[in-house]
């Protein structure tokens, strides 16, 4: 078990950091107008942050580099244990990803209802 | 060596079928800004909201080429086309890089989306304030 942060996961990282800094523009412009929809749009950035910063952690961690099982990727099996949590890492990561998007259409909805 | 790239197990049907949910999502959200945009005041808000789902959706399709390319596809190819091992490895070092410039534009998306939200906050701010008045 090894976690090697490389490029990419280190961008995933800082990219779920910035969702999150969004997510806190978005509270402060609902405390000023007061709006339910930048409410769930609050939710929806929250989302693609913790997605983002799971997605680059769960990127970074490397079963198989450990040396001891790096025959079983070169033979590209995909029924392993180890594969299995490496694939419902994704399911995990894109599932949060329907969550945020559920949010953003019904803020959208709100939006068009009531207005901002 | 070649770093072992998360997505070598999208070729699950339910990953994938999450994905290209995902994708139609984005694109039915950016309709949904151009409906309101077209319909409803403050159409800037509306314009900016447009733009960002609309960058998302491109950066989660070209995610959607990509990654396969990263992952299970580059291995099987290798497995099956031994001798061309440092043409792949080349092929592959290059779609990573646009993998990382695709994936740069979030930062683009999380600029217009603050844009959008800042002025909501600060147009409907000034409404409720007229509001009190």
């Amino acid at each position: 078990m090894t976690l090697m942060f490389d490029v990419a996961s280190v961008m995933m990282v800082a990219i779920g950091c910035c969702y999150g800094l969004l997510a806190f523009v978005a509270y402060s412009s609902y405390r000023r107008a007061g709006s339910k929809s930048l409410l769930l749009f609050m939710g929806g950035f929250l989302m693609l942050s913790i997605t983002y910063i799971y997605g680059g952690v769960a990127g970074a961690y490397h079963p198989f580099n450990g040396g001891l099982f790096e025959h079983v990727l070169s033979e590209f099996a995909l029924g392993g244990f180890l594969a299995d949590v490496t694939v419902k890492n994704m399911v995990v990561f894109e599932a949060l990803g329907v969550v945020a998007v559920v949010l953003f259409i019904i803020a959208l909805y709100k939006a068009y209802l009531k207005g901002i | 060596m070649i770093p072992v790239f998360a997505s070598t197990f999208l070729s699950d049907p339910l990953v994938i079928s999450l994905r290209w949910l995902i994708i139609l999502a984005y694109g039915v959200l950016c309709g949904l800004s151009l409906t309101v945009f077209f319909k409803k005041e403050r159409k800037t808000l509306f314009l900016f909201l447009a733009a960002a789902f609309s960058i998302l959706m491109i950066v989660e399709l070209g995610s959607f080429y990509f990654e396969p390319m990263l992952g299970w596809l580059y291995y099987y190819l290798v497995r099956r086309f031994e001798w061309l091992r440092f043409s792949l490895n080349y092929m592959y070092n290059a779609q990573l890089e646009v993998w990382l410039i695709l994936q740069s534009l979030h930062f683009l998306v999380i600029t217009v989306f603050g844009l959008a939200m800042i002025l909501a906050g600060w147009v409907g701010g000034k409404h409720s304030k007229e509001g009190k008045k």
